[in-house]
């Protein structure tokens, strides 16, 4: 009888435990997470606009960020602001590296490719043709033609993208910082059982033997 | 505690890579097949730790529970904790897939001295040396990684002493946590199931 008590008592103390630490645990996901941070990019126009988050959306102020090109040459270098962003024009025409260091070990990267900062192959090919147009103009002609060029087209269009697309894109980026979901703990889990599994399944054969 | 990757120089992750291979072969070697369960649970338990965490200041801590695994596991904790920092790199990016060799070796190497210095004391019949051993294990375990990280650190040019002062003082409050922690679970595991306390060899010399 004594012993039963006991034993239900134990009981009755994993289960507090446990409770405790399920509260715990779903408390914390409002807390901060400084395990890893994300930093994500984006061209407007001329400038490059930066911004770095922790994965719960938290952004990284004061982090060092630097600007290389492919070969590992270092372009540029800068900070953070309070809100996690960072800006700068863009220093060539090529594919970019954007490396944020954020102190105590945590490092990430951001690659920009050459697509997103020079024009695209469609643009390049506008770019071509007006070249073509430009090259035998004369100074008279220019100011007769006042409508739009595609050159002009292209940019009004660009900035009114760029703009509409911003919002999306900043979602964008704290969607990809935040990994840590229920899915991915309980799956973590299950990965582990399995594991165990496997290992006893093989180790019980050898036990048999 | 999770250094990411890109931080680290070849040598140093070749070197960290090489101490969780031998921990690791270790581990599995001296693993128990009735042991597996615990192995799994405490690799579950170490493997959702580290989404619990403290603000303290700028920056935030998280709980890791190597004394407590180390603890319970001796050189096993060497997998349960490779499996635990794998799947956090891979669903998480916590760290990453190049460090796992040196974050397993900063976080294990401590677990396993945890259990060298504490498993024997905290089988003692003296209730407050063993839960004052508990408390120390949970403690000493976290300042250790700690440590080892401002080693690892060392080599990419930080000042072992500047990084070491960081590093340790932001771990501060979880190394209290840690230790109030495993305090309180020795203490359980000492009334309702002290056979999984016992070591290893504690337990064949019962037999």
């Amino acid at each position: 009888m004594n012993v039963k008590k006991q034993y239900s008592n134990h009981r009755m103390y994993l289960v507090k435990v446990f409770c405790a630490v399920i509260t715990l645990h779903l408390c914390s996901f409002t807390h901060t997470f400084a395990h890893k941070v994300s930093i994500f990019a984006y061209v407007e126009g001329d400038v490059i606009h930066s911004q770095s988050y922790f994965p719960d959306g938290r952004t990284c102020k004061n982090a060092q960020i630097e600007v290389f090109d492919l070969k590992g040459k270092r372009l540029l270098k800068g900070a953070t602001n309070m809100d996690g962003e960072f800006s700068f024009r863009i220093p060539i025409q090529d594919s970019l590296k954007l490396v944020l260091t954020a102190g105590m070990a945590h490092k990430a990267e951001y690659e920009i490719s050459k697509e997103e900062i020079s024009p695209s192959a469609v643009k390049t090919a506008l770019e071509k043709i007006t070249q073509g147009q430009k090259a035998p103009l004369s100074p008279a002609s220019a100011t007769v033609k006042t409508e739009l060029s595609p050159d002009h087209m292209r940019d009004i269009i660009d900035k009114a993208l760029e703009k509409k697309l911003k919002p999306v894109m900043q979602k964008l980026t704290r969607i990809e910082a935040k990994n840590t979901s229920i899915n991915n703990i309980m799956g973590g889990i299950g990965y582990i059982l399995g594991l165990m599994g496997i290992v006893m399944y093989f180790k019980k054969n050898r036990k048999d033997r | 505690m999770h250094i990411s990757e890109g931080v680290l120089s070849a040598q140093v992750l070749i070197a960290g890579g090489a101490v969780a291979v031998g921990g690791l072969a270790t581990g599995l070697k001296r693993l128990e097949y009735e042991r597996m369960p615990q192995v799994a649970l405490l690799s579950s338990a170490f493997f959702v730790a580290s989404l619990i965490h403290i603000p303290i200041g700028p920056s935030s801590v998280h709980l890791m529970l190597n004394g407590l695994v180390g603890l319970l596991l001796g050189w096993a904790a060497f997998p349960a904790i490779f499996v635990g920092l794998t799947l956090q790199a891979l669903l998480f990016q916590f760290g990453g897939i190049t460090t796992l060799g040196i974050n397993t070796a900063n976080v294990a190497l401590p677990a396993v001295t945890g259990y060298y210095l504490f498993n024997r004391t905290c089988l003692s019949s003296s209730t407050y040396l063993a839960l004052g051993a508990a408390f120390v294990c949970g403690f000493l375990a976290i300042l250790l990684s700690a440590l080892l990280i401002a080693v690892s650190l060392m080599t990419t040019g930080e000042h072992f002493i500047e990084a070491a002062w960081t590093i340790v003082l932001a771990h501060i409050p979880i190394m209290f946590i840690e230790g109030v922690l495993t305090f309180f679970l020795v203490g359980f595991l000492r009334k309702a199931k002290p056979e999984i306390l016992g070591s290893l060899y504690e337990r064949k010399k019962t037999i």
